[in-house]
């Protein structure tokens, strides 16, 4: 796996990616490929970028006023930031579940399905189906399938995000960001969801910004390190947690800064 | 400073009780609103007893006692509401000092007979005459039903040619209207061709009122053949000195006799005289009557005005909130809404009279009713319920915008995200998340901005209320809806009765009345706010949040 690093195995190319919010620069010339079906973990102290990072690969940045992006960043050789490339169209691509768990106040099924019926499927069936086959790949569907017409609230923290994955698994996109996603559960959920994480990489490119690091040991094959908006190092998980190729690298895993 | 008083001003218990204090002033005050606004319509609609009074100077009358006071002089003194207009030269009510009193009694066959004209007349039954079976010795009770028996049969005969006179008197005026329009057009068509049609359509109209003319004069005279007729059947009643009187059944409307009457009775007769006034229409210049139209107009113009502001409310708070850019524009559109919100009704009214009426009510006239102008005919230009409604609308604008920006506010910023990032647009992501979510806010607000519109009154007399409207804004003629229609609104009617009146004692238990059904209108409105904004929170509850 360390060797093919051909524009097969690497669903997602950066190059030189300059990032401003207004006139503060985020990001200085990242360049890092992501391969696909694998877990990328993204880690570094606070407010090196990370999540600005994360936000490029969906243009959730968008929705920023004033943010600016520069240099070249594609998704299977398409250019994210193209002026012809559909947002929307991106977006079914590359899901996202973010650090606070976020369900609709609609019931389970409709959560689910959510991403669907935007997208203009109306078949009975085939929501039905996505909806079962999301909360079985979320880990969920044991828990809720009796209940999936009542109301996402009355699910506790832990099973909200596995809710927030499975309605981001069920427009079956190619990649799935998450931004800390453990941040605000507790240890058992957190199991749970990087037990799932495990289960998802290989059908799903997972990115995912920890800044746990066992965490990132556990469930990542490979590791990014960012550090003041610049990308430090990037590796194989273990070798890079083993044998750190840089000072900022090791002096974070040891815990001396961050 | 004793140090207990010291410590009571440190721990500011002082303020506890103050604040206290205020809000046990404030519940006060809408109790004492409460309580007199309830015990006075309770007072118009619930039977009570009538008392006969024999006075020392050897006089004797009929009445209800109403309130109780201590004269200038330092007497107690009793007002009584006397009716028999006529009779008392006008008055309806009466001072009586306590000390002239020689005796009081309610007598069960005590009569109290409400009339079409000249208010009430409080007397004995004495006897029936001109009828089938015409009785000398009937009880207060049998003489009701005959009298309910007289009126069914009245107006079963004089109903339809009553109905006919009405559609006559419409079709002459829109008769008239063909008439004016024909003759405008033909003085002014182009080709010689068009002026001969016009002057034939003239021609017909001309015809159709000398039709309409002499077909009113036949319904006119029927009608009054059998008014002659039922004329003749009359009671003949005695006031409490034994005067007696007689009216023809026709101009009673209804007669109890309070004083022989039991519970159930008097229950009964409660929930008869609420629907009355709730379904009947008013009459001598509203100071008797019911309240029909009035309590109809009001209803009509708060949907109208619904319908027009909710939509544009919302939208442009949706707007504000969700589009439109942070800058100067729109800071200064949302400073400029919140002024608007505190702008005095009556100036909206000069709005409303300049803009919407004298503008856009005369262009309408201007444009597809010239002649009408001409002849100095006001369909659109003369006020009526779409402007009032228009005016409301516009007042309670700024209201709605206010709620409807705060409502979204509410809504967490992750959640649109969390819309967004699946792929959903912007517009979506607000149809069918940020929206309903915020769905309670904006309906609560709404509701109360529509509670208070339902009782401003100062814009809807300059823009299309009336003391006295001969239509209804809603009826049973095609297009059913009259939006250029004048109309009769509770508020107004409370103004009209209250202060415009002939007879403002007369009228009063009615106004009070009237403010109750207004004040429950109001509460019925803001109720059902609350009990939609519980609703909407359970669905869109944000718990774990
Ligand atoms: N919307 C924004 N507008 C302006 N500056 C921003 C915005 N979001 C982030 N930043 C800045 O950009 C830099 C990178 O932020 P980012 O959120 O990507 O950091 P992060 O690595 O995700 O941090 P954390 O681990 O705390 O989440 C920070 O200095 C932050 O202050
Ligand atoms: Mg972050």
């Amino acid at each position: 796996m360390e060797n093919g690093d051909g524009p097969d195995t690497l669903i997602v190319e950066a190059e030189n990616l300059d990032f401003h919010y207004g006139e503060k620069q985020a990001l200085f010339g990242i360049g890092v490929g992501i391969r696909r079906g694998l877990a990328t973990a993204f880690i570094g102290p606070s407010g090196c970028g990370k999540s600005t990072f994360l936000r490029c690969l969906n243009r959730m940045n968008d929705l920023v006023d004033g943010a600016r992006v520069t240099g070249r960043l594609t998704l299977d050789g398409e250019d994210v930031n193209s002026p012809e490339l559909d947002v929307i169209e991106l977006r079914r691509r590359v899901g996202m579940v973010f650090q606070k768990p976020n369900p609709f106040p609609k019931s389970i099924y409709e959560n689910v399905v959510y991403g669907l019926r935007i997208a203009g499927v109306r078949d009975r069936e085939r929501l039905d189906a996505a909806c079962e086959r999301s909360l079985r790949r979320a880990a969920l569907w044991e828990e809720v399938k009796d209940r999936l017409r009542e109301s996402a609230m009355g699910l506790s923290g832990g099973q909200h995000q596995r809710l927030c994955i499975a309605r981001a698994v069920a427009v079956r996109p190619e990649i799935i960001l998450m931004d800390e996603p453990c941040s605000a559960l507790d240890p058992r959920s957190t199991t749970k969801i990087e037990e799932l994480i495990t289960e998802l990489k290989g059908d799903y490119t997972i990115v995912i910004v920890t800044h746990n690091m066992q965490q990132a040991a556990r469930v990542s094959d490979r590791t990014v390190f960012f550090y003041e908006g610049k990308l430090m190092e990037e590796g194989e998980t273990r070798r890079l947690f083993t044998s750190p190729g840089r000072r900022e690298t090791e002096d974070y895993l040891t815990g001396r800064f961050g | 400073m004793a140090p207990a008083a010291k410590r009571k001003r440190a721990d500011g218990r002082i303020w506890v009780w103050l604040s206290g204090a205020s809000l046990l002033l404030i519940l006060a005050m809408m109790a004492i609103i409460g309580f007199l606004v309830c015990a006075n319509s309770f007072q118009v609609l619930w039977p009570s007893r009538l008392d006969l009074v024999a006075l020392a100077d050897g006089s004797v009358f009929l009445g209800f006692p109403m309130n109780g006071d201590i004269s200038p002089e330092g007497l107690p003194r009793t007002r009584y509401k006397v009716g028999n207009r006529e009779i008392n030269s006008g008055a309806d009510f009466r001072w009586i000092y306590e000390q002239d009193v020689v005796k009081r009694n309610h007598p069960q066959e005590a009569l109290v007979v409400n009339r079409m004209e000249n208010g009430d007349f409080y007397g004995f039954l004495k006897r029936r005459t001109g009828g089938r079976n015409e009785s000398a010795t009937e009880s207060p009770e049998e003489f009701r039903e005959s009298l309910v028996d007289f009126q069914r049969r009245w107006n079963s005969l004089a109903e339809p040619p009553r109905r006919r006179l009405a559609a006559l008197g419409d079709a002459w005026q829109e008769n008239h209207l063909a008439f004016l329009k024909a003759e405008y057009e033909m003085r002014r068509a182009l080709t010689p061709d068009a002026a001969e049609m016009w002057k034939a359509n003239l021609e017909r109209s001309i015809e159709r009122e000398e039709a309409v003319k002499t077909e009113s004069e036949r319904a006119m005279s029927l009608f009054n053949a059998i008014r002659d007729e039922f004329q003749a059947e009359t009671a003949v009643f005695a006031t409490a000195d034994g005067t007696e009187i007689s009216f023809p059944l026709s101009a009673l409307a209804d007669v109890s006799s309070p004083n022989d009457m039991g519970w159930t009775a008097k229950a009964w007769r409660f929930a008869v005289n609420v629907w009355n006034i709730l379904s009947q229409y008013p009459r001598e210049a509203n100071t008797d009557g019911g309240l029909f139209p009035a309590l109809l107009g009001t209803v009509a113009l708060v949907f109208l005005m619904a319908v027009t502001s909710f939509p544009l409310g919302v939208a442009a708070g949706v707007y504000l909130r969700e589009y439109a850019r942070d800058g100067i524009l729109s800071r200064s559109a949302r400073v400029a809404v919140n002024n608007l919100a505190g702008v005095p009704s009556i100036v909206y009214g000069i709005f409303g009279l300049g803009f919407f009426v004298y503008g856009m009510g005369g262009s309408i006239d201007r444009l597809l009713y010239p002649e009408r102008v001409a002849a100095g005919i006001s369909t659109y230009g003369g006020g009526g319920i779409i402007w009032s409604s228009l005016t409301l609308g516009l007042l309670t604008l700024p209201v709605v915008i206010v709620a409807t920006e705060e409502a979204l506010a509410t809504v967490p910023s992750e959640i649109r995200h969390g819309s967004l990032a699946l792929g959903a647009t912007r517009f979506q992501t607000l149809c069918r998340v940020v929206l309903p979510m915020a769905s309670p806010g904006i309906l609560t607000g709404f509701i109360l901005a529509m509670a208070r519109a339902a009782g401003e009154v100062a814009p809807l007399m300059l823009t299309g209320a009336v003391k006295s409207a001969h239509s209804l804004p809603l009826d049973g003629e095609w297009p059913f809806v009259h939006v250029e229609r004048k109309f009769m609104h509770l508020g107004f009617h409370i103004y009209d009765m209250g202060f415009q009146s002939p007879n403002v004692e007369a009228s009063k238990p009615l106004v009070y009345l009237t403010a109750l059904i207004l004040l429950i209108l109001v509460f019925v409105l803001n109720f059902a706010a609350i009990g939609l904004r519980k609703r909407m929170r359970e669905k869109y509850a944000m718990r774990g949040f």
